[in-house]
């Protein structure tokens, strides 16, 4: 039994001394050294990893824009990308409508938007063509998610019509189901939803601050020629 | 909250955490459910955890309560373990011999289930984890020399459990 205890001490690490052979540490070790295996433990830290990163998406980071050349805007930022923009003179009455499309926990932070902002605000004056946020369009419909992604693909310059938009995501008879969802784009100038026209070669509408005037301000910004419509 | 931080905890001690809980549960897929239930407590609890703490111990501990949760759950349906698995690449011997070594590595497993969860996750984490017996007190919430305690009575245990007749191992 002494001689157990002593052998139990070396084989623990907590005394001096070479470890004896003994046939229940040995079983131990056979047991227990090895493992789960490195396969396993990678496809287990990856399980993890994606379920923090579900519950991370929740928390959004928003702060306001004071002074942009379109009046003051509201941004807020998921760990996935940008979630909002909004023509807002109110940040707080903007994160409460947020809250109500996502599971979200709103969090002012300066720090966590700026670099997005910095973006929003470059692209504004002129000192950026294109934006490099990535977009979280979680919370909206599939049929809200293909008009905008959509939209996204008309390049800075051109413009396309509402129509134009519904044959292109396969829905030649949805033009008016484009403008409503265009009406509802979470992430306007960003989502460049004012490249999109009417199909009589009108302006169409604008939801934003200052409606068709803020529209033409952007288009012009791009260097879009309009007609006198 | 520091997510970096977090993220970062997570690459640093989430295979040992892993590995920790597979030697609690002896069982791949079950020990992924607990690591995600550890990670997800840990998640939680992150913003209040103090600025310095030792993380590595209070991942233990979560990791610890979430295991002895679990096990908890599961004794009523214990699933049988097999401990073939791990001796596949043993090699040589005769059939006899590995049959024999089989049995008595089912043998020592049952008795490791069968000791006192402290007992069981103390020796663990000071033999396969190299913890501290001050990191073993903080990952089980008990003193240093009842960690210490803790590993001792539990081979002590094991002795005694082993030194019967194989039938009368306590489940």
């Amino acid at each position: 039994m002494e001689e157990d205890d002593r052998a139990f001490g070396a084989w623990l690490g907590d005394a001096e001394g070479t470890v004896t052979a003994h046939p229940l540490m040995e079983a131990l070790d056979r047991l227990y050294t090895s493992g789960p295996g490195p396969g396993r433990t990678q496809q287990a830290l990856e399980g993890a990893r994606e379920m923090i990163r579900r519950v991370q998406s929740e928390v959004v980071y928003y702060d306001s824009l004071a002074n942009t050349p379109v009046g003051p805007l509201f941004i807020a930022l998921s760990n996935k990308g940008i979630v909002a923009l909004e023509y807002s003179e109110s940040a707080t009455a903007s994160a409460g409508r947020l809250r109500q499309r996502g599971n979200y926990e709103l969090v002012h932070s300066r720090e966590e938007v700026s670099h997005a902002a910095r973006e929003v605000m470059d692209y504004l004056e002129g000192r950026r063509a294109d934006f490099d946020l990535p977009l979280d369009l979680t919370g909206l419909t599939a049929f809200q998610r293909l008009v905008l992604l959509a939209v996204v693909g008309v390049p800075r310059g051109k413009v396309a019509t509402y129509a134009e938009i519904a044959r292109k995501i396969d829905r030649p008879r949805a033009a008016r189901a484009v403008g409503q969802a265009l009406r509802r784009n979470p992430i306007p100038i960003v989502i460049p939803c004012h490249r999109v026209l009417a199909s009589d070669g009108g302006l169409g509408g604008y939801t934003g601050r200052g409606g068709l005037r803020t529209k033409k301000q952007l288009l012009s910004l791009e260097g879009v020629r309009l007609g006198t419509a | 909250m520091d997510y970096p931080l977090f993220e970062s905890m997570l690459s640093s001690y989430g295979s040992e955490i892993f590995a920790f809980l597979w030697r609690m549960v002896r069982d791949g897929a079950e020990a992924e459910d607990c690591l995600q239930e550890t990670f997800l407590r840990a998640f939680k609890a992150f913003p209040r955890v103090e600025a310095g703490a030792n993380y590595r111990a209070w991942l233990y501990a979560i990791a610890n309560n979430v295991a002895k949760t679990y096990l908890k759950r599961r004794a009523g349906s214990e699933a049988r373990l097999s401990v073939l698995e791990e001796n596949r690449s043993d090699g040589g011997g005769s059939v006899e011999g590995i049959v024999e070594r089989h049995e008595e590595l089912e043998l020592v497993q049952t008795a490791v289930r069968a000791l006192p969860h402290k007992q069981r996750a103390a020796l663990m984490l000071r033999k396969y984890h190299g913890l501290e017996y001050s990191e073993i007190a903080g990952a089980l919430g008990c003193s240093q020399a009842s960690a210490r305690a803790n590993v001792y009575q539990g081979l002590k245990r094991l002795r005694t459990l082993l030194a019967r007749e194989p039938q009368r191992v306590e489940q």
